[in-house]
């Protein structure tokens, strides 16, 4: 099995090492790791800002860069940037004359996945063999969840690392505030959401705050950080890496 | 409508619709396949309870009268020794109903749905006891009005009832029968066990096929579900804020 | 309580910092959510009534014109008279014109976001006709000279302390101290406006085209008494609201009331057709105003279509994070929420109300919660695109820093390079792995509320070059 990364903007920049997590574990399953540097961003903060043309210009090049990649599957560690190439990018090759687009977007599309929609969905693996003494909750990444569906794959893998202790907090699934540029547009709402989440995340009474977007993970940070929160953020694929 | 009143050109609107849905002449559309539900087989004792369980959760009061059964209310029932004769019967449903409008004795009992309540002989039974009734008719409608809403009491007979959402349906072919349902504090609806059906479905296709190509299809349906009720002021279940207080559904088996 | 400023920014802060709305808040959304999560348990398959509604919307929405040609010859073979409105003004004055034609003073009002939308009470006033809502929230909200703040409850946003003050000030009957004192209040001074009135005006939930049917759907029975007693009724309809068949209304009376208050069935559901008594002697007359005003403009668009195919349950807004903080006055005007964010920047225009798409986290909550699965979440979308086509939303710094994101992602050095001078940048700001404040928007915006993390060393591009794994 060959896979080829699709590392999103945050996570190469701002958090290489969830990157390193799941190179990490998906080697431990026996999978072949590639990484295409041609790679830049899918455009989901120009789509997602009102800004089209500038979004398509950003999808063209992620399809030019993974259609001719040999990989089985191509994935991502997180549900939103996943979710922009799987489900919106049709919206962005809808002309009369993008039909050739279209069946190339096709061909990346399909072999897209999540990192934990690819372990529990392709590869059939629940137990990635990790370890960590800690109790932990997650978080429902809204576009993760309401786009692409995905709820029990990452609570499986979670319920199956050895010494953790998973606790669900109250509403998992509501949104963290985050929202791409609503959080710098709308400060003070994002933020009165994020307090929301915050709240629930502390009666829950856990040393960590598992996701699976750095996005979401970045706000709830944040937030946790800004109120002296003795709580950790941490991506699944850190958690599925450590042992 | 007179000529008097100012008309905006009438096709205007109808036009900007077809330009919007790109086409200049109206298309005759292929209807939509019908939309099948799992229809729900229950026989009469179901359907009295369930309709009796979920118009009671609703805060309506269900009393079911049975000439098999002695008295059996709220869905509790107490098989007679033996079958009790008609005019019995019909004694207990009118000591039902005026023990219901105990409290109202000043006030005129408004009565609609003259067919059954003169088989019953309601109108004399109720003034036996003391109670005055009154039959709306006439054509002023203003009178009519004022005296409906100085009623204590308003009886009619439902059309129908909806067992899965303790719904009772009424119309306006029982003349008046929506006011006496609407204006006094305290509704009685009379209820016939054989006009419960298990779903809004039956009722909607019943009341669909009877007002689709009738002559005269100026009429009116209400479907009626408890006493009215208000949440407006910080979410707080309030009882009778326009509409009746109370009401009392008499099922007769 | 009135949340002042021109933009949302400002008014949603001013309901951010309002603790008494954020209680009224909390509790409406989370008690609505859990009622609603009751209730569509009673369906068997919730998810079939969804899409089965959607299609009917479809369906009757791509083929309007036919079916509001065949609603109207039903209505006028009942005895009805409809009437054509291209805007509000023209609903307006040709209810004015009614009123007056009939001598009407007063008119009874029952909760209609039509009549709201085009300010229907404002104009009857001006005319000398008194306009009284009914519904207890609406009757709260006039008293107060407020706008709705909720589809389903407008005062919700009041306590019962100040309704009771309001009530005793305006009302002059002593103060009324528990929930049901208020109702008792209101139900005697409002069954005196309903006697007295010459007109009633309602809204319409369905207007089934089949039939010539209006069905109305409520729960304090002031629906009813708007339409029986006063001897002439005029429902006020947006062209949206039709549904072909009979048969069709059955899905759409299992999804309103379980998604709007949670109920299996809502008190009364009332299906008028025509005036109460057909012959002209009688004095009955029944009126049915059909309202564009601005609904072909979205018909027009096959992208926002769809937003024609709300049915005003108010679901998306309980389940929507940013309604939950800022409540429905802050969206600045009648429609809130999610729905609102749709479709008053498309009945207004992107200019007066292009923001509210923009103020979404995009969680997507609005379109599971909705009962005819309009996909909310891609409208907004749709619309910030419009907004920024069209430039009402266009700001000079923010393109051109789209326009440099989009050049650089094509080319990966330089994205590459990009990042690295962001990096060291960010880390000059850094203290203790994090950093507390930057000076410069949007950043700035950022840190105003949250930490950001200090950017490590290496990128994953960078780590990935210098020892491929």
């Amino acid at each position: 099995m060959r896979v080829s990364l699709f590392i999103t903007c945050l996570v190469d920049q701002l958090f290489p090492d969830v990157g390193e997590a799941m190179v990490t574990t998906l080697r431990r399953l026996g999978v072949e790791v590639g990484f295409n540097d041609a790679q830049t961003c899918c455009g989901q903060v120009a789509f997602n800002t009102g800004y089209r043309p500038e979004a398509r210009a950003m999808a063209e090049h992620f399809v030019r860069v993974f259609e001719t990649d040999p990989a089985d599957f191509i994935v991502a560690p997180s549900g939103s940037c996943t979710a922009m190439a799987r489900n919106y990018y049709g919206e962005l090759f809808h002309g009369a004359n993008d039909h050739e687009w279209r069946e190339r977007l096709t061909r990346v599309r399909s072999r897209l996945r999540e990192f934990s929609e690819f372990i529990v969905n392709e590869l059939g693996v629940e137990d990635v063999g990790a370890r960590f003494p800690a109790r932990v909750t997650y978080h429902d990444a809204c576009h993760l969840l309401r786009e692409l569906g995905i709820s029990d794959q990452p609570r499986r893998l979670i319920r199956a690392v050895r010494d953790v202790d998973f606790v669900e907090m109250e509403a998992p699934d509501t949104c963290c505030g985050f929202g791409g540029t609503f959080s710098v547009k709308y400060g003070e709402i994002s933020n009165a959401i994020l307090q929301e989440k915050l709240a629930r995340i502390a009666s829950s009474g856990v040393e960590y705050v598992v996701a699976n977007d750095s996005s979401c993970l970045m706000q709830i940070a944040g937030g946790l950080s800004r109120a002296g929160s003795p709580v950790k953020t941490m991506h699944l694929a850190e958690l599925l890496a450590k042992q | 409508m007179t000529g008097s009143l100012r008309n905006v050109d009438q096709n205007n609107v109808l036009d900007d619709v077809r330009r919007a849905l790109g086409r200049t002449a109206t298309l005759s559309p292929e209807p939509l396949e019908p939309f099948i539900e799992p229809t729900v087989k229950a026989d009469v004792g179901e359907l009295i309870a369930r309709f009796t369980e979920e118009a009671t959760a609703v805060r309506a009061q269900v009393y079911v009268m049975s000439d098999k059964l002695q008295f059996v209310a709220d869905g509790r029932e107490q098989p007679a020794t033996q079958p009790i004769d008609k005019l019995k019967f019909v004694g207990q449903i009118v000591e039902q109903i005026a023990e219901i409008c105990a409290a109202y004795k000043g006030q005129e009992i408004a009565l609609s749905g003259v067919d059954i309540f003169a088989e019953m002989n309601l109108t004399s039974a109720l003034a036996a006891q003391g109670f005055s009734t009154f039959v709306p008719n006439g054509t002023d409608h203003e009178k009519l009005i004022a005296r409906l809403a100085n009623c204590g009491v308003g009886v009619t007979a439902a059309d129908y009832a909806i067992a899965e959402t303790g719904t009772i349906v009424l119309s306006s072919d029982e003349p008046n029968s929506l006011l006496v349902s609407l204006l006094p504090p305290v509704h009685i609806a009379l209820l016939r066990s054989s006009q419960i059906v298990a779903s809004l479905d039956e009722v909607i296709s019943k009341v669909g096929q009877e007002r689709i190509g009738r002559l005269d299809p100026s009429r009116s349906v209400t479907l009626i579900t408890g006493p009215s009720r208000t949440s407006d002021v910080e979410l707080v279940l309030s009882i009778g804020v326009h509409g009746p207080k109370e009401l009392h559904v008499i099922i007769l088996d | 309580m009135r949340l002042p400023g021109p933009d949302l920014t400002q008014r949603s802060h001013a309901a951010l910092e309002n603790d008494v709305l954020q209680g009224a808040l909390k509790a409406a959304t989370t008690t609505f959510i859990e009622r609603r999560r009751e209730a569509i348990t009673s369906v068997s398959d919730w998810e079939a009534l969804r899409q089965r509604a959607r299609q009917v919307k479809e369906h009757t929405i791509n083929n309007l014109d036919y079916y509001l040609q065949q609603l109207v010859e039903k209505v006028q073979a009942h005895g009805g008279t409809v009437h054509w409105a291209r805007t509000g003004d023209d609903v307006s004055r040709y209810i004015i014109e009614l009123a007056r034609a009939r001598g009407v003073k007063s008119v009874v009002k029952s909760k209609s976001m039509a009549t709201e939308e085009i300010e229907l009470n404002h104009a009857l006033e001006a005319a000398g006709v008194w306009p009284i809502e009914t519904d207890l929230g609406e009757y709260i909200i006039q008293l107060a000279h407020e706008k709705p703040s909720h589809i389903i409850v407008p005062a919700i946003h009041k306590t019962r302390s100040q309704i009771a003050d309001l009530f005793e000030k305006e009302l002059r009957e002593g103060r009324p101290n528990e929930v049901a004192e208020i109702t008792a209040m209101a139900r005697k001074r409002l069954r005196n406006e309903f006697l007295s009135a010459g007109m009633g005006i309602t809204g319409g939930n369905f207007a089934i085209a089949e039939s010539g049917t209006i069905v109305l759907v409520e729960n304090e029975g002031n629906i009813r008494l708007s339409t029986q007693v006063p001897k002439i009724h005029v429902a006020v309809v947006g062209i949206e609201k039709l549904i072909p068949r009979f048969e069709d209304l059955s899905v759409f009376l299992r999804l309103l009331p379980r998604s709007g208050t949670g109920q299996k069935q809502t008190a009364y559901v009332s299906f008028l057709n025509g005036p109460r008594q057909t012959f002209p002697e009688s004095g009955f007359e029944f009126h049915l105003v059909l309202m564009d005003n601005g609904r072909t403009r979205i018909l027009a668009d096959e992208q926002m279509r769809e937003s024609l195919y709300c049915i005003r349950c108010g679901a998306c807004l309980n389940v929507c994070p940013v309604y939950q903080k800022i409540g429905g006055q802050a969206y600045g005007w009648i429609y809130p929420g999610p729905i609102g964010a749709v479709i008053s920047p498309q009945l207004q225009s992107l200019k007066q109300s292009g923001d509210l798409p923009f103020a979404s986290s995009l969680c997507g909550a609005c379109r599971t919660a909705c009962p005819v699965d309009i996909n909310l979440p891609d409208l907004l979308l749709a619309l910030r695109a419009k907004s920024k086509e069209s430039g009402a939303g266009r700001k000079l710094s923010e393109s051109a820093a789209m326009r440099g994101i989009a050049f650089a992602a094509k080319h990966p050095k330089l994205f590459g390079m990009g990042g690295r001078l962001m990096r060291a940048f960010a880390r000059l700001l850094a203290r203790d792995g994090k950093i507390k404040s930057v000076p410069i928007a949007p950043l700035s915006d950022w840190t105003r509320y949250r930490d950001l993390p200090a950017p490590t060393g290496r990128s994953f591009r960078e780590r990935w070059k210098k020892e491929p794994k």
